[in-house]
């Protein structure tokens, strides 16, 4: 219950005005082989469970800092505090760290143009043909 | 030994205390009743504390829930150590194993040793609490469990530890039941009845005292029991105030007898079959010579050694009055002492119960002395003051009787007649006769002895007995004194004097049968012979061959 309320009350926010809901898109760069992957995959990456792409690339997952937010409320459903924590308690560990952290899409994008391992997301509006899209997070 | 003693005061006190016996037998029942209730509480504490520390290792599995996942999320071994560090700071855990797709990750125990070769495999699987980890962005997805294995010592120790709480509760709480029953008891039953028995103790019962009811159980069995001895009490002191009602009513009867049998002119006394005196009065004290105080009874005498040469007499009235079984009397002749005067008693003895014999002794000695005087009267010559006819022949007899007896002891009869005594009778009167026979009596007394015996028969004819002399010669020198002395002038008064002679006859009496009759006339004839021969003569009776 308390799962859908959340859920419901994510939508309702990506339902605000300044993004639509369900236009964010997982990318990759174009020729590192890997086309598809599944929504536990990505989060295993994104989370630093996977630090290889399924075609053995080492994974460089980067975060945007604009759609932060949306991304994981529609990959984990969860909001960014609680990322923030789960993030920290590995901070000791040092096994794992967050994805980069980058300030817009365009940075987003060169990144992963530049870097074959980089995987990151993007509005769906903003992809062009120099990256691949490997989810559709509003599907 | 002091344990030794102190179990017999132990002992002592159970005896003599209620509340003793009391408080130990409740502390018994509540001592068993508590251990029964042990024996339940024990495991059941011992369940309960087993449950809470699940509980407890539960939610401690609950509160690392969150990192554990991450953990195995991510493979994290470094996360994992500090997960299974920090529940091994519990004490009651003993052994954290991590796994992540059966492969183990971490693997922690109290040791610290943390290499998985060295670790023992745990043995108590039982126990040991398996929960499965789920991703912590897919709850469906199992990305490891956690095995937990609680340390069974310590939780051991915390079940005796509780356990021990519990008992440490039940004896307290025993202890001070017993102390309670201890003051209850000694309150409500030892304190009133020490108090009851301590006052019944200083009771003076006799003065009318009575016991007080305790305050407070004027209503209960202390009060009924108070009561009841009240009530005995009364009953009681009545009992001996009637008695002594009685027993002094009896000691006044007793001191009015004792009175009477004490101050009595009459002597009474109480003598055993041999005779020996067991009490007497006061009069019976003064007629035989005895001390008046009959108090120290083995000093007592024989009543037959007070009564002098009656002794032999007096012990045959004993055995007459036993053998007749009846009251025999007889007349006794007291001498008393020198000095003293004699006295006659007559003593009567009579049967009584238990062997004994009563004595009652009156005086009879004016009697005595009355009917001496009157017989001594009848038997005196009032003239002469010599002894008479009567006299005489009773004394006659007497030593008739004597010589029968004892034919050695003779006596000889004189028989005396007075010559010229009609003459001087004639010529001067009647009474220069009557001074006449007074001087020849006065002659006659004059020539024989005390034990002899003389007397008028009448007139002017005179006897004399004398006792003891035997011989011949004696006896005539005897009656030649009495010829003599009758012979000699008799002053009759006026100047005048008489003269007369004496004409004796003798007769012995050897214990030859006769009467006495026949004594008198062998004199008689003696008399007349020697007046025949002349007067003033005397002569023998010769009529025997022999004498």
């Amino acid at each position: 219950m308390r799962f859908i309320a959340s859920v419901l009350i994510a939508g309702l926010l990506v339902l605000g005005p300044a993004h639509a809901a369900g236009d964010l898109v997982v990318i990759t760069n174009a020729g590192n082989g890997v086309e598809k992957l599944t929504r536990d995959e990505v989060v295993n990456i994104f989370m630093g469970r996977y630090k290889k792409l399924p075609s053995g690339m080492a994974a460089l997952p980067v975060d945007e800092s604009g759609e932060k937010a949306a991304f994981y409320r529609a990959l984990l459903g969860k909001e960014l505090p609680e990322i923030q924590s789960y993030w920290a308690r590995l901070v000791f560990s040092g096994q794992g760290s967050p994805p980069r952290q980058m300030d817009n899409a365009d940075e987003v994008l060169e990144t992963i143009i530049n870097n074959k391992g980089a995987i990151g997301y993007v509005d769906k509006k903003k992809v062009s043909s120099r990256v691949k899209v490997l989810l559709d997070l509003s599907r | 030994m002091a344990l030794w003693t102190a179990r017999i005061t132990m002992a002592n006190v159970f005896r003599t205390s209620i509340a003793a016996r009391t408080t130990a037998v409740i502390l018994l029942l509540v001592g068993l009743v508590g251990l029964g209730f042990l024996a339940v509480a024990i495991p059941l504490a011992g369940q309960q504390e087993s449950a809470k520390q699940q509980a407890q290792l539960n939610e401690l599995l609950e509160t690392v829930q969150r990192t554990v996942s991450i953990a195995c999320y991510l493979g994290d071994k470094q996360l994992a150590d500090e997960v299974a560090q920090g529940l091994l700071s519990n004490r009651t855990v003993s052994e954290v194993t991590i796994r992540v797709r059966g492969a183990q990750l971490v693997r922690r125990n109290k040791a610290g040793v943390t290499d998985p070769a060295t670790v023992a495999p745990s043995q108590s699987s039982s126990a040991t609490l398996v929960r499965k980890v789920v991703s912590p962005f897919n709850s469906t997805e199992t990305v490891g469990e956690i095995a937990l294995v609680p340390d069974a010592a310590e939780i051991r120790s915390n079940v005796l530890r509780a356990t021990l709480f519990t008992s440490l509760l039940l004896i307290v709480q025993v202890g001070f039941i017993g102390l309670g029953v201890v003051a209850v008891v000694r309150h409500f039953v030892t304190r009133p009845i020490s108090g009851i028995s301590a006052r019944l103790h200083e009771l003076r019962a006799e003065t009318g005292q009575k016991l007080v009811v305790p305050r407070g159980n004027e209503t209960d069995e202390i009060g009924q029991l108070v009561n009841d001895v009240n009530t005995m009490v009364d009953y009681l002191v009545n009992i001996l105030n009637e008695e002594r009602g009685l027993r002094v009513q009896i000691e006044i009867e007793e001191k009015k007898f004792h009175a009477i049998f004490e101050y009595a002119q009459t002597g009474i006394f109480l003598i055993d079959e041999s005779g020996l005196l067991i009490s007497y009065n006061r009069a019976f004290a003064q007629f035989f010579g005895v001390a008046q105080s009959a108090a120290y009874k083995d000093t007592l005498p024989l009543f037959v050694a007070l009564v002098g040469e009656h002794r032999e007499a007096v012990q045959a009235l004993i055995s007459r009055t036993i053998s007749a079984n009846a009251s025999v009397e007889r007349d006794i002749k007291l001498e008393g002492k020198p000095g003293t005067p004699i006295r006659w008693v007559n003593v009567v003895l009579s049967p009584i119960e238990d062997q004994r014999l009563q004595g009652v002794v009156n005086d009879i000695t004016e009697r005595k002395r009355a009917e001496d005087a009157a017989q001594e009267l009848a038997a005196t010559d009032p003239l002469t003051r010599l002894g008479n006819r009567l006299a005489f022949e009773r004394k006659l007899e007497q030593m008739m009787d004597e010589t029968y007896r004892d034919p050695n002891h003779h006596f000889t009869l004189l028989m005396i007649d007075l010559d010229w005594f009609k003459q001087v009778n004639d010529t001067y009167g009647h009474k220069a006769g009557d001074e006449v026979l007074i001087q020849v009596a006065r002659v006659l007394e004059m020539a024989v002895r005390k034990t002899d015996f003389v007397g008028r028969l009448g007139g002017d004819e005179f006897v004399v007995l004398l006792a003891s002399a035997s011989r011949r010669e004696i006896v005539e020198l005897i009656i030649e004194k009495i010829i003599h002395g009758i012979r000699q002038p008799i002053a009759i008064g006026e100047g005048n004097s008489a003269k007369i002679g004496a004409s004796v006859g003798a007769a012995v009496f050897d214990g030859e049968a006769m009467t006495k009759e026949a004594l008198i006339r062998r004199a008689d004839e003696a008399m007349y012979s020697a007046k025949e021969a002349g007067r003033n003569a005397y002569r023998f009776f010769e009529g025997r061959v022999g004498a």
